[in-house]
């Protein structure tokens, strides 16, 4: 979850990515502070102009330093890429840089989750190389029933969702035996 | 090779088949995979990106779904060419506009195409008309499989697979579905829609995927998560978030067809009217109303075209694909004026 870079406050909900000239630029903002800004989702306000609203309103309040500003630059050994090189284009020099800058990117990486110290074991649920993976069918068509079943019940078509709920019993009993 | 042999068919996308191809136009599955021990392509060295090509090109060449493939090296070839293959949906905007040693194999149906050099050494992808989520996943999981035999990809325990950017990192995975949401742009829901698609950490991406405008009320809904998630949840999760979104729009037209019939007739049928009269027409002008022609089409109120056709008519119009049925290089006027013409001829009385 990402928190708004405006009122630091707030979950961000709109997320926005620009590349200009190879260079990506995130912004994440919560609702109100769009709302504030007269930020429209139609009219799209364009990145610059957001990331200028971020800077001014951080400037106006407590004289907080860029959450960067102080960091020591750092050196991929195999690849010669720097830390300053992936904030500035947002994207990396090899697959290296994941051990070497891992202090400063593994908190990036796991703010999307709900792990996020270092040593919390992997991050990584899914596929690896070398092992075939295969989609547990069983679990699938529960969750599309489940979801058939919610969606019914929401929109009051009750007879529909007796029968779902009853395949769904089904399923499960089913699993169960096997 | 010249380009125009390796277009066989139609491709994939625009057939206006599969489940829920009335909002549905297509759904996209990629893979970004990177070779352990080189340089992502995005590094200011590109002295690796020749052995990285030829090392892929080998393992393509290799595995038994390789000769299926047309293998296309992109350096030195027109910028109209790429252009082709961008409209064509097999290549990102990044890869025809980008330099050095970069290629994609593509198979005959258009449906898989994998991009060599782009941000990753490897993005996989499966293209399929309708909502097919599952199927384009066995597609690209299976081609990942055979090259992971012969390729050694950069893969990290706790990360996953290693991507140049983080955005892709873990599973390498991103699942995007091209929806056409006339009706709920109409009423005005759209931004409604969008804020629940951002709230389940989803992102909406223009016709040309990241950074590229929406045109023809043509939509890309992508997952942004692809670390801490696996392949099975970001899939279900995506069908659904579609299958909701395609149950708003059903309602929303619906609605339109109940309460605003004749706003929704007139536009049709103002659609129909510019494309087969006006005398200039750019390609952004061309997709409105096209759009407007599928909605007439999927909603009954017009049966003058097959909804294949039509689609066709959304690539062709497109600025690269006009050039090549005109042989010629075409300015933006002269391309409005061959545009406008083409589509006369496609949908007006002489077309039939």
């Amino acid at each position: 979850m990402y928190i708004c870079q405006i009122c630091k406050k707030h979950p961000a909900t709109i997320h926005l990515t620009d590349i200009h000239n190879n260079v990506k630029k995130e912004v994440h903002i919560c609702e109100s502070c769009a709302a504030e800004k007269g930020f429209n989702m139609q009219t799209a306000a364009s990145l610059p102009q957001l990331l200028g609203m971020a800077a001014k309103k951080k400037d106006a309040g407590a004289p907080k330093p860029s959450r960067f500003a102080s960091d020591e630059d750092i050196l991929c050994p195999k690849c010669g890429s720097r830390w300053s090189d992936f904030k500035a284009k947002g994207r990396l020099g090899c697959p290296e840089d994941y051990t070497a800058f891992k202090e400063k990117l593994h908190p990036l990486i796991a703010c999307q989750l709900a792990v996020v110290p270092i040593g919390s074991g992997p991050l990584h649920v899914g596929k690896h190389p070398g092992k075939r993976i295969v989609i547990d069918s069983v679990a699938r068509e529960a969750r599309n029933l489940e979801l058939g079943l919610k969606r019914a019940v929401s929109e009051e078509r009750y007879e529909d969702a007796a029968r779902i709920k009853s395949e769904l019993d089904a399923l499960k009993t089913r699993s169960r035996e096997a | 090779m010249k380009i125009d042999d390796c277009f066989k068919n139609d491709g994939e996308w625009l057939k206006g088949a599969g489940p829920n191809s009335d909002i549905a136009v297509s759904t996209r599955v990629r893979l970004a995979r990177n070779l352990a021990n080189r340089r992502f392509p995005t590094h200011p060295d590109h002295s690796d990106r020749r052995e990285v090509l030829d090392e892929i090109k080998d393992a393509f060449d290799a595995i038994p779904a390789g000769s299926s493939f047309i293998w296309y090296e992109l350096d030195g070839q027109l910028p109209m060419d790429r252009r082709l293959l961008m409209e064509r949906h097999l290549i990102s905007r990044e890869l025809a506009e980008g330099s050095g040693p970069r290629a994609v194999a593509f198979d005959e149906t258009e449906s898989m195409s994998v991009m060599v050099n782009e941000e990753d050494h490897l993005r996989i992808q499966c293209l399929r008309s309708g909502l097919r989520l599952r199927e384009a996943f066995d597609c690209v999981n299976q081609l990942d499989d055979d090259l992971s035999e012969r390729l050694a990809f950069a893969f990290d325990p706790i990360y996953g697979y290693l991507t140049s950017c983080p955005t892709n990192v873990g599973t390498g995975l991103r699942v995007s579905v091209m929806l056409h949401l006339p009706a709920l742009v109409m009423t005005q829901h759209i931004e409604k829609v969008f804020r629940a698609v951002y709230e389940m950490r989803m992102t909406v991406r223009g016709f040309y995927g990241e950074g590229t405008e929406a045109y023809g009320e043509l939509y890309q809904i992508s997952n942004q998560i692809t670390c801490g998630r696996s392949e099975e949840d970001i899939l279900a999760d995506m069908e659904a978030t579609i299958q909701s979104i395609i149950h708003y729009e059903g309602k929303a037209r619906h609605e339109l067809a109940e309460k605003g019939r004749n706003r929704l007739e007139d536009r049709i049928w103002r659609s129909w009217g510019t494309l087969t009269n006006a005398r200039l027409m750019s390609s952004e002008e061309a997709m409105r109303h096209l759009s407007s022609l599928r909605l007439g089409h999927v909603m009954g109120m017009m049966d003058k075209f097959e909804l294949r056709d039509l689609q066709r008519l959304f690539l062709l119009s497109q600025p690269a694909h006009l050039q090549r049925m005109e042989g010629k290089e075409l300015d933006s006027d002269a391309r409005d004026l061959a545009r406008a013409e083409f589509l006369r001829n496609r949908l007006g009385p002489e077309a039939n």
